[in-house]
């Protein structure tokens, strides 16, 4: 039997309604289905790294039409721009390889569906800058994240953004499970991943105070670190701008024109865009954007993740980042037959071990994140939150972070990770379509790789380019980006003088995360500046803290439209459609 | 047998009425007198904000000086929806005399000067 | 230079204590972070306020005015738009570290008067979920739009949590024009005062659903509908009661919290059920010469309490001197959520001790009793006590003549049938 014959069988014992044929390279799945979860399974055991480009899994779900949420501006704004480069999607690959071409003297266009940049899963998640100690090390995600890791510190010192190396652990509850330590040390060796090594539970609570009673020991790897995802984006972003890119925001493309196996116009609720090569970094959409171009040899499962957010009291209990280890089974006393025991550890490092464990993660803001789980959901928008999850976490992460109560909780949200099948990015050039790039598959460890697929685009957009044209480095690009500044972490002789410059310094708005009006105006004088409620929030933190905007909303709806000169009734949460105020008083009576 | 609860004082007493008039469970005199006029002609004290011409204090809180009658609020509502304020006007003050013939006036309830008012700055320093 | 006290806070605890202290000879200094004194009040502009105090049914505006207008003519510095940023301890008192306009400073002080108030319990702190929309606003958020800016927040609206406020804004949106659907409340009784039940909710014919929650939103950009379900006694909900329901706003009247995270930054101790800090009939914290007042206390249900233990905290602290301290336990005991003071100093008089309590439930024909060791010193008959409603005594301790291991315990009784053939 051939290994196609054994996968059509496999696929067909799940439901015999499945069609499977080979197209084109790729292992293609049609019919209908019940369940998500069948739809999953299918796809999962269609993958053969080896023998095709990848899944096309094509079975619909019974009674499920996916929603596109797109802005609600229709104009033409746009329409008839003929940029060298037109990126799709404003996440963190996306403005990656924005500022790196911005090296170029290109006529760069990006645009992306939001209302502001890193609408999706690049201000989805917890921030955790990773090691990738149990890649494999013929994966794009080694080869990503392992050059993107190295960049962080650089580019944290180039555009301004909070980035510390504080290592990442993975702890242990008993002594027999450090076999899997020494299997990911032998792994570490092969990546070539630095200064990895085993700490004793009191060499643990030298670099972790509040480590869990539980743990015996752990695994300790100081290239891991943490960042604010959300910042870094907007970093790339705004030094994007600096240097010449046009990031066209509440724009998305809807479809586009192709001849020859090149994209001849791209189309958008803007306007008709006719760019010279488009690079695809569009997410959860990946795979439907490269559909347009005809390039399209995978398919992008959404998978779900919820992360608590947790007041900066207890802030304190966590330095690092600390995941339980995956073969760690807490609280039942029960010895495990060593039979089990492999079997757990076949499975920790095993392809199916989607998620690297629900973490507990300090943040740059000095909060606490628990989380992220993992669900597979067939929405690919569906960034809802649910009773369920969030006590899951809780009671699952309340084990790992032991001084934490459900008290302590100010918010939490959900985000929307785009797997391939092939668990693995899709970072390459086009392959049925000359003048695409494909970013895809970008999910964890995505904000960490993205530096680095952000420089591969790059290089080999311009590639490409030199086949017709002449491209010249840009004289004038300017690494530096300069973020804003923040005063609350300044010695009071440093925000004085600050604030004697500029007295706005000195009038603090947000009291929980102690924001200033200056800081909000510096946000809107910015190169990218977004005049919406959580642009705001999520730049500079006004309403990010414990009583969630509750005081200060008001006050920087006020400080939105005194900048941006229109009424308060202008002023948006986010998209065009999101109101705040609904008109005056008065005014219903009439 | 009727039912209220006295809205008199925060205390909020669940107050009976026989078909005789005779008023239980009253904590104080004036939740019996509440309780008759709840009967025959119930009253409220409208609090509100109008409209003025300072962009610093858009709107400045009012309130009727007495009780007007209930059924009397929603046309109070529409006559403060009309007024404009255009000077800075003092707690207290009056805006609308005489309401519907009941002596209650709509008087301002917040000292306008305030909302212009900040400190000469740090005049505590040094 | 020195102050004696430094109020941290303007809202009416803050006014109070700081007038008091400086009615009683000490230098003062009053720090707020707005640009107007008067804190919440300024936003309260319903009636009610003040019928302790001054016998008049007063707006909050009129109400917290009437102490700023006397501020003015006092003794009292003032530091407006002014934002303090950190306490230090120091040997004779505390560095207080602010920034306003003009630069980031510091001052010292003897005393501390903590009047920073309270916040209000947000969306994500009664877990509700689904959507991230506009449209969800605590009611203080949507009270400052009303009536302070002359914006509408909302057209239709759900209201969750029957506290003060939100019946409040039921009556003040509804006036306004605003469809108010409903005030859902998750435990078997409001929350609020049973007065603004009638008057904010019946006089409207809004209604009120106990035992019901929002337990998700709906809507991409504005909120388009909530789900509210039934709940059982332990206030989980019950599958099979949602219930979606059309709105295009959510106000949350879910709670108030103390904000004390000045206090905790001087590690004073906070008690779990106020949390507020812990203090004693002096109105002093578990720390030297750190006083607090009003609602970063306790929540009061009504400023005139906030008044009055302000002057009190406000008068002890100009008078503060450091000396030594024998301070027992009060407690809570059975069907009693909290007792203010936590605390009696035996240094310090007993005789006029006002003691604020709250019952942990709704009760009928109850006793209060309070007890030293085995014995019940005080007793007081009440016909009702509900949770809402905070309970305010004056007890003369001198008379019981307190050791220093001893605690002070305060619970409800149910009045037995026995008991009522005595009285």
């Amino acid at each position: 039997m051939s290994s196609f014959a054994r996968k059509v069988k496999k696929i067909k014992e799940l439901s015999p309604s499945i069609q499977v044929s080979e197209e084109k390279g790729c292992i293609v799945l049609r019919g209908e289905a019940d369940s998500w979860d069948t739809i999953v399974k299918a796809g999962r055991l269609a993958v053969d790294r080896k023998k095709y480009y990848g899944v096309i899994n094509d079975i619909r779900l019974k009674g499920f039409t996916q929603k596109v949420k797109l802005p609600a501006e229709q104009d033409s704004l746009y329409d008839g721009a003929k940029p060298d480069v037109l990126i799709i999607g404003g996440g963190l690959t996306g403005c990656a390889a924005a500022r790196e071409l911005s090296r170029y003297n290109l006529d760069i266009m990006l645009v992306e569906k939001g209302a502001d940049v890193a609408a999706g899963q690049s201000s989805r998640n917890g921030g955790a800058v990773h090691v990738g100690i149990n890649y494999s090390p013929s994966s794009q995600k080694n080869y990503y994240n392992h050059r993107g890791n190295a960049m962080y510190t650089k580019l944290s010192k180039e555009l301004d953004f909070p980035f510390e190396r504080t290592g990442h652990l993975m702890l242990i509850g008993a002594a027999w499970e450090k076999i899997l330590i020494q299997i990911l040390l032998l792994n570490a060796r092969r990546l070539n991943i630095r200064g990895a090594r085993y700490l004793t539970r009191q060499e643990l609570l030298k670099v972790e105070p509040y480590a869990p009673s539980w743990a015996y020991g752990a695994l300790y790897m100081p290239t891991g670190g943490f960042t604010s995802p959300y910042k870094v984006n907007v970093a790339l972003a705004e030094n994007a701008v600096t240097n010449g890119v046009k990031i066209c925001l509440n724009t998305a493309v809807t479809g586009m024109e192709t001849k020859g196996g090149k994209i001849q116009a791209v189309k958008t609720n803007r306007g008709t865009i006719y760019p010279k090569i488009v690079i695809n970094a569009s997410g959860v959409y990946a795979d439907v954007i490269a559909d347009m171009a005809g390039d399209r040899t995978f398919t992008i499962h959404p998978r779900k993740g919820t992360d608590i957010i947790l007041d900066k009291k207890v802030g304190k209990y966590i330095r690092t980042t600390e995941v339980k280890s995956p073969i760690t089974v807490l609280g039942n006393g029960k010895k495990l037959h060593s039979s089990e025991r492999v079997k757990m550890i076949k499975f920790a490092l095993s392809h199916e071990n989607t998620s690297k464990g629900i973490a507990v993660i300090h943040t740059v803001d000095k909060n606490m994140i628990l989380g992220p789980d993992v669900q597979e959901i067939p929405d690919r928008e569906d960034t809802t939150t649910d009773r369920e999850s969030t006590n899951r976490i809780l009671t699952e992460q309340m084990k790992v972070a032991e001084k934490v109560s459900p008290a302590d909780v100010i918010a939490y949200f959900a985000g929307v990770r785009s797997p391939t099948y092939e668990e693995d990015f899709q970072v390459r050039k086009g392959i049925f379509c000359k003048n695409i790039l494909e970013a895809a598959g970008i999910q964890s460890p995505g904000a960490t790789a993205a530096p680095a697929i952000g420089r591969q685009l790059a290089i080999w957009t311009v590639k490409y380019l030199r086949e017709t044209q002449k491209v010249e480095k840009n004289p004038n690009f300017n690494p530096i980006r300069k973020g804003t500044p923040h005063l609350s972490e300044m010695s009071e002789e440093e925000r004085n003088e600050l604030i004697k410059k500029n007295p706005d310094y000195g009038e603090i708005v947000c009291r929980c995360e102690e924001v200033s009006k200056g800081e909000i105006l510096d946000v809107l004088n910015s190169p990218l500046p977004v005049y919406t409620l959580d642009a705001v929030k999520r730049r500079c933190r006004p309403g990010m803290g414990r009583c969630q905007g509750g005081f200060c909303s008001p006050l920087v709806v006020q400080i939105l439209a005194e900048a941006r000169g229109c009424s308060v009734d202008e002023i948006k949460k986010s998209g065009k459609n999101s109101d705040i105020l609904l008109g005056s008083t008065k005014e219903a009576l009439k | 047998m009727k039912e209220f609860v006295c809205i008199v004082c925060p205390n909020g007493c669940h107050l009976t009425a026989d078909d005789d008039g005779t008023i239980h469970n009253a904590g104080c005199r004036r939740g019996v007198e509440f309780a008759r006029e709840e009967m025959t002609a119930p009253k409220r004290t409208v609090c509100s904000t109008a409209a003025t011409v300072f962009a610093d204090c858009p709107v400045v809180p009012v309130r009727t000086s007495k009780e007007i009658p209930k059924e009397k609020v929603g046309e109070l509502m529409q006559m403060i929806r009309t007024l404009c304020v255009d000077r800075r006007m003092k707690r207290g003050e009056p805006l609308i005399r005489n309401l519907f013939g009941t002596e209650a006036d709509l008087i301002v309830t917040s000292d306008m000067g305030y909302t212009y008012f900040v400190d000469t700055e740090d005049q505590a320093d040094g | 230079m020195i102050y004696d006290v430094t109020v941290i806070g303007g809202g009416p605890a803050g006014l109070a204590a700081a007038l008091q202290a400086d009615k009683e000879g000490a230098k003062v200094l009053l720090i707020e972070r707005e640009q107007r004194l008067g804190g919440i009040l300024k936003q309260c502009i319903h009636d009610g306020f003040g019928l302790v105090t001054f016998g008049e049914r007063l707006s909050g505006p009129e109400y917290c005015e009437r102490f700023i207008d006397q501020i003015l003519d006092s003794g009292v510095e003032r530091k407006l738009l002014t934002f303090v940023t950190k306490i230090v301890k120091t040997d004779n008192g505390f560095l207080i570290y602010y920034v306003n306009r003009s630069g980031a400073s510091h001052i010292r002080t003897k005393t501390i008067v903590l009047a920073t108030g309270c916040r209000e319990r947000t969306a994500k702190q009664v877990f509700i979920h689904g959507t991230r929309p506009s449209g969800i606003f605590t009611a203080g958020t949507a009270q400052h739009y009303v009536n302070l800016m002359g914006k509408m927040p909302a057209r239709r609206c759900v209201i969750l949590g029957s506290g003060d406020i939100g019946l409040i804004m039921a009556r003040r949106l509804t006036l306004e024009g605003a469809e108010v659907l409903g005030v859902y409340e998750i435990k078997p009784t409001p929350s609020g005062l049973t007065r603004n039940i009638q008057q904010c909710l019946r006089d409207f014919d809004i209604p009120l659903y106990l035992s019901h929650t929002v337990t998700r939103v709906f809507g991409d950009e504005r909120l388009t509908a909530v789900e509210v379900m039934k709940v059982d006694q332990h206030m989980q909900p019950i599958p099979g009661t949602e219930e979606i329901i059309e709105c295009d706003s959510l106000i949350l009247s879910v709670g108030l919290i103390p904000e004390n995270e000045l206090a905790e930054s001087l590690h004073v101790p906070i008690d779990r059920k106020t949390k507020g800090p812990v203090c004693d009939q002096q109105y002093m914290t578990e720390t030297e010469g750190v006083y607090c007042a009003g609602n970063a206390l306790h929540v009061n249900d009504l400023v005139d309490y906030v008044t009055e233990n302000a002057l009190a905290a406000g008068k002890n602290s100009a008078h503060y001197e450091k000396k030594e301290r024998v301070r027992i336990p009060v407690e809570a005991g059975s069907d009693i959520s909290y007792v203010v003071p936590e605390r009696l100093d035996l240094k310090e008089p007993l005789e006029h001790v006002t003691v604020y309590f709250r019952a942990a439930k709704e009760m009928k024909n109850v006793n209060l009793m309070i007890r030293i060791g085995d014995n019940v010193i005080f007793k007081k008959r009440y016909s009702v006590v509900r949770p809402p409603e905070m309970e305010r005594l004056n007890i003369d301790f001198s008379e019981f003549s307190l050791q220093k291991n001893q605690k002070v315990e305060f619970f409800l009784e149910k009045e037995s049938s026995e008991g009522r053939e005595h009285e």
